[in-house]
C-alpha cells in the first residue's frame, strides 16, 4: 500500500485533511506499524508544539513600558466644535434675562405702556410677516437636527459599527 | 464582546487619553508579544526589548491602524519585523539558555517516568526551535502559539496564504531532522 507523504500527514495533523487521506491514513495505521511509528512521530512533534508553554517577561515589564510611555494629551475641543454650545447658551441667558427684565418691569409699574404703532414702520412690517416667521422656524430646525444628528446619531452609529466588528 | 472587541475598546480609550488603558493594553498581550519575539531571538533580554519596542510602534501609530482590520494581527506583524530585524542587527550566535532561566521553566512536581519523558521531549523541541532559522522558528511559533489561521499568518508576515503553508509544513519537517539529530537513540527507537 501507498504510504502517505509527510505533508499530508501534517494535513491530517491540522485536521484539513481530503477524506481520501483520512481513509488510506486509518487502514495505513492498521496495516502498516513502519507507518504506525513514523506517523505517531510526527504526532508527539504537533502535540508538543502544541503544549509548548507561553513564556513571560520580567515582573517589572509593564512598569518599564509605562515610564518610557510619552502619553497623548487629552484632545482639547476646538473653538468651532463648541460654537454652537456657545451660541445656543448666550441665547439662553440673553432669553432669561429679557423675560426676567419683563417680569421685573411689569410687577414694579403702574404706568400705561404706550405701545408704538409699528405698522406705520415698514421696515419692522416686513419682518413682522408670515414668510420670515417659516423661516426662522426652518433655520431653527435645521440647527436642532444638525446638533442632534452630531450628538447623538453619530455617537451611537459610530459605537454600533465597533460591536458589529 | 470578543477578543477584538475588547482590543478596540481599549485602543479608543488610549485615543481619548485613558492612561489605565495603556497598561490594560500591555497586560493582555506582553506574554505573546514576549514569546514571539522570545521564540525568534533565544534571548530574554532582546525580547523583552523587542517586545517594548513593538509596544511603544503600536502607541505611536494608533492613527494609522484601521480598526476594521484585527489588532492582533497588526500588532504581531509589528512584533514579528521588529524581532528579525533584531536577530539580524545582532548576527551573533544565540546564546545558550540554561536551566535556571525565567523563561524556561519546567515542572519537575512529578518524578514518573512518563513525566520525565515528556519533559524530556519539549527540552529537545526548545533546543531543536533554537537550531532552527528565525523564519522557520517566526512560522512553527506563530502557527501553534495562538493557533493562528494560515489567513492571519499569511498577514502577519506578507506572504501569500498557500506559501505560509508551505514554510510551516517545511519548517516542521526541519523541526523533526533537528530533533532526530539531538535525540538520537531515543528518537531512533521512537521511528
Amino acid at each position: 500500500m501507498k504510504m502517505l507523504t509527510d505533508e499530508q500527514i501534517f494535513d491530517i495533523l491540522d485536521g484539513c485533511a481530503s477524506k481520501e487521506i483520512l481513509t488510506q491514513h486509518q487502514s495505513l495505521l492498521s496495516k502498516s506499524a513502519e507507518y504506525k511509528t513514523f506517523f505517531e512521530d510526527f504526532e508527539a512533534i504537533h502535540l508538543n508544539l502544541l503544549a509548548l508553554p507561553i513564556e513571560k517577561p520580567s515582573a517589572q515589564f509593564t512598569e518599564n513600558l509605562l515610564a518610557n510611555i510619552a502619553y497623548a494629551p487629552l484632545k482639547k475641543k476646538s473653538f468651532i466644535s463648541q460654537l454652537t454650545w456657545i451660541f445656543l447658551a448666550l441665547m439662553s441667558i440673553f432669553f432669561l434675562a429679557t423675560i426676567s427684565l419683563a417680569l421685573f418691569y411689569f410687577s414694579n409699574s403702574n404706568s400705561a405702556i404706550e405701545i408704538p404703532k409699528v405698522n406705520n414702520l415698514k421696515v419692522i412690517n416686513t419682518f413682522s410677516t408670515e414668510i420670515f416667521v417659516k423661516v426662522l422656524i426652518l433655520v431653527n430646525l435645521i440647527v436642532l437636527l444638525a446638533i442632534f444628528d452630531k450628538k447623538i446619531l453619530k455617537p451611537y452609529f459610530l459605537n454600533k459599527k465597533i460591536r458589529l466588528n | 464582546m470578543n477578543d477584538n472587541q475588547k482590543d478596540i475598546n481599549i485602543l479608543n480609550r488610549i485615543r481619548s487619553g485613558d492612561k489605565s488603558a495603556y497598561k490594560e493594553l500591555i497586560n493582555r498581550h506582553k506574554d505573546y508579544a514576549f514569546t514571539v519575539a522570545f521564540r525568534i531571538l533565544n534571548n530574554q533580554e532582546d525580547a523583552e526589548e523587542v517586545a517594548q519596542d513593538a509596544f511603544m510602534q503600536v502607541f505611536g501609530a494608533l492613527k494609522s491602524f484601521n480598526a476594521e482590520s484585527k489588532f492582533t494581527t497588526w500588532f504581531y506583524r509589528i512584533v514579528f519585523n521588529a524581532a528579525l530585524m533584531q536577530k539580524r542587527k545582532n548576527k551573533v550566535e544565540s546564546v545558550e539558555i540554561d536551566s535556571s532561566s525565567e523563561a524556561f521553566q519546567v515542572s519537575h512536581s512529578s518524578d514518573s517516568a512518563v513525566d520525565l519523558q515528556k519533559n524530556e521531549r519539549k527540552n529537545a523541541i526548545q533546543k531543536a526551535l533554537q537550531n532552527l532559522s528565525a523564519d522557520d522558528t517566526a512560522m512553527i511559533t506563530l502557527f501553534y502559539l495562538k493557533e493562528l489561521s494560515l489567513e492571519e499568518i499569511s498577514e502577519i508576515t506578507k506572504i501569500s496564504a498557500e506559501t505560509a503553508k508551505v514554510k510551516i509544513y517545511r519548517a516542521r519537517k526541519r523541526l523533526a531532522e533537528e530533533m532526530k539529530k539531538m535525540l538520537k537513540d531515543e528518537v531512533k527507537s521512537l521511528l
